[in-house]
């Protein structure tokens, strides 16, 4: 079928070999697409719920979507999927770049991981083939050493890698899996599935191109799009400041958490910490990923300094949010500092602001000790003591060994009331836009499949004027309407859906470059089978209630679909004038949409109308 | 009153002073705004001459959004920061 290779390769671990499969694909991909949908079917079919995270039986998968690779633009990326062993449920966590199309030139859809290794390996998949080979000398380095001594033994200076650094290979459970270039597959923890099997690095290199079934067809949903993003004012901001771009419209409205989501406003730091500022001092240039036209990604250096940084990928929004509002360090210098150092030992970004700013507020107030900090003096604005934490944590040392497990274990490990600090959803830290700013956030936030994503529903994109008309999203939402507009939510999810499942960024979707008819028209194009955005939002639907399936097999229930104290009852000054989400009302209101019981279990009659006949028996037994 | 635009990445920091006039609103504002700044218009203005949905507008530092807000009055001798309130990732 066009759009895939029809291989699948299959890595044995525990027994040290590989073998490729033809795979099911005329069935699978009608009904789940490819990429995160793929994901989600694989876990369901192979990996008990009840499983160790990081032991022998959980698997790790790497998919690639139908128009990943395709040339349309924008359509480059992939999805990492396993049980996390830092929420205990579903993981899964997507990346750009030029990985993905790469493994469908060396001529796979996507790589399963088996079992674990007794020894650390790496795995090289060039032209059809696949082999493990011995990573001793790697294991250990960071991954900017690895990419480059790994494209040097195996003689491909064109290859394109995915590795771990020491925090996967120590499992700490916030380690994500980064590529050549600095992108992670950062969310969930899977880069301490991948430490735990011993794998330190994918490489790939491929000569095949996938022809689209219509290339006419293609070529018209190519122009289209040039068009759209021509002159697209949301694509030229994206392409001359980054997602930094919107640090200081952001922290205006009062959606850029502040000192671990305890204050409202921060004028002077957000002016420091813009995408602007970054465009006049640090930044060295910018690139982009693998067919995308708008090149949003940042090129820093520090030459020199307490905060001096090489080179560097830069940083994006959310991070600049998660070292510089988070823990009020006014510095787009020691941002791009964190930031490199999450890029050499693997670790998510987020999650890693996350646990420091929680680890300062314990500090603070008292309830972690001097002598258990180890020296280290964990204030507000103590850039130099939050950098040290970062390395303790990516080296699984110290207060950092503590905190790399997440806020969610820190609180449970050290009690008196840290509970309060720890601002996770289902144990994942809280991403960098506030409920108390977007209502519509909290229910996302809290039925998010992964945890609280941001990602996963796109109404805070509505609230500021992004329309999806070919599903009824006409105008911009009233960002604090109480109901949570949850019906955009649940829609604006299943968008979140396709755009992981088929391979494309979510970028110039938000901003209207590329619409949901670009991606039926694409899909067709690409694959030959025809498709609308009607029948596209059916297999979204159905994909997003397996992944809520999984998960209830795994302990999700109504119960843990929630947002922490603070974010729920806590009222700031500033952009969000006090406002605050009700998320009660809003979950009722989601469950009676979605069809679930009073718990958020999937309903059988839901289940077997979407053509999960298999989930539904095995939820309802 | 005075007007500071963050608003067009070309532009970077700006500054415009309007002239106040008794029941000027914050439509209004972006509207005169748009039109004695050609160069700011397709920040401000969407393809239909409607106000962009990601324009945000500080005033005394209280935030309003001129797409659900616009009818706010605005006081004179009164500062505003126009922001294109464009989301992070």
């Amino acid at each position: 079928m066009n759009g895939f290779t029809g291989k699948l390769l299959r890595v044995d671990l525990t027994q040290g070999t590989c073998f490729s499969e033809a795979w099911p694909i005329e069935d699978l991909f009608p009904r789940f697409l490819g990429g995160a949908g793929m994901g989600a079917k694989f876990l369901w079919d192979e990996v008990d719920p009840n499983v160790d995270a990081l032991g022998p039986e959980n698997r790790l998968y790497f998919f690639t979507g139908p128009l990943t690779g395709s040339g349309l633009q924008s359509c480059c990326r992939f999805e990492v999927t396993a049980k996390s062993p830092l929420t205990g449920i579903l993981g899964e966590a997507n990346c750009g770049g030029f990985w993905g199309p790469e493994l469908k030139f060396a001529g796979f859809d996507g790589v399963v991981l088996m079992g674990i290794s007794p020894k650390p390996v790496y795995l090289w998949i060039h032209d059809g083939h696949a082999e493990l080979r011995p990573a001793d000398h790697l294991w250990g380095s960071d991954t900017v050493e690895t990419t480059a001594r790994l494209k040097e033994e195996v003689g491909e200076s064109k290859a394109r890698v995915m590795s771990i650094g020491q925090a996967g290979e120590r499992l700490v459970r916030i380690a994500g899996v980064v590529d050549d270039e600095g992108r992670t597959a950062a969310r969930t923890g899977l880069g301490a599935v991948m430490g735990s099997k011993r794998l330190k690095a994918i490489i790939t290199r491929g000569k095949e191109r996938l022809q689209p079934a219509s290339k006419e067809l293609l070529q018209t949903v190519l122009k289209r799009v040039r068009d759209q993003v021509k002159n697209n004012v949301g694509i030229e901001s994206l392409r001359k400041y980054g997602t930094a771009g919107g640090v200081e419209g952001t922290h205006a409205v009062g959606d850029m958490p502040i000192k671990n989501w305890t204050v409202g406003s921060w004028t002077e730091g957000a002016q420091k910490l813009s995408g602007q500022l970054m465009a006049e001092t640090i930044l060295t240039g910018n690139h982009t990923c693998y067919a995308c036209p708008i090149t949003c990604k940042r090129d820093v250096m520090v030459p020199s300094g307490p905060f001096a940084t090489p080179k560097s990928h830069g940083p994006e929004y959310e991070t600049i949010a998660a070292f510089g509002s988070g823990l009020l360090n006014p510095s787009l210098e020691l941002v791009a500092k964190a930031n490199h150092l999450c890029t050499l030992y693997g670790l998510d970004t987020i999650s890693t602001g996350g646990v420091i700013a929680m680890a300062v507020e314990a500090f603070e107030a008292g309830l972690i000790s001097k002598e258990q900090a180890g020296g280290l003096d964990l204030r507000w604005g103590n850039a130099e003591a939050h950098l040290d934490l970062l390395e303790q944590i990516g080296r699984a040392e110290g207060l950092g060994k503590l905190f790399g497990q997440g806020v969610r274990a820190a609180a449970a490990a050290l009690g008196a009331g840290t509970e309060r600090m720890a601002i996770h959803t289902k144990g994942l830290e809280l991403p960098y836009h506030d409920p108390r700013a977007h209502t519509g956030l909290a229910v996302n936030y809290a039925t998010s499949n992964r945890g609280a994503c941001h990602l996963q529903a796109l109404t805070h994109q509505v609230d500021r004027g992004s329309t999806f008309p070919e599903i009824g999203i006409l105008e911009k939402t009233n960002r604090f309407d109480p109901s949570g507009h949850v019906d955009e939510v649940v829609k604006t999810q299943h968008v979140s859906i396709l755009v992981d499942s088929l391979g494309l960024c979510r970028f110039p979707l938000g901003r209207m470059a590329f619409t949901l008819s670009d991606m039926a028209d694409g899909l067709s194009a690409v694959t030959g089978t025809h498709w609308t955005v009607q029948s596209l939002m059916s297999a979204a639907e159905r994909i997003f209630q397996l992944k809520r399936a999984w998960n209830v097999r795994a302990g999700v229930r109504r119960e843990t679909d929630s947002l922490p104290e603070r974010v729920l009852t806590l009222a700031l000054e500033g952009g969000t004038g006090g406002h605050l989400p009700d998320l009660e009302r809003q979950l009722s209101t989601y469950y009676s949409l979605r069809g679930w019981d009073a718990d958020g279990r999937p309903g059988r009659a839901t289940l077997e109308a979407i053509g999960l006949q298999d989930v539904a028996a095995a939820l309802h037994p | 009153m005075r007007l500071l635009g963050e608003l067009a990445p070309e532009a970077g920091r700006r500054s415009l002073t309007i002239r106040w006039e008794e029941g000027l609103t914050l439509e209004r504002l972006v509207f005169r705004i748009a039109e004695a700044e050609p160069r700011l218009r397709r920040w401000l203005l969407d393809e239909k001459d409607q106000i962009n949905p990601s324009v945000m507008a500080s005033l005394g530092g209280v935030v309003y959004d001129p797409h659900w807000e616009g009818s706010t009055l605005v006081p004179p001798e009164q500062e505003v920061l126009l922001l294109l309130a464009m989301e992070g990732g």
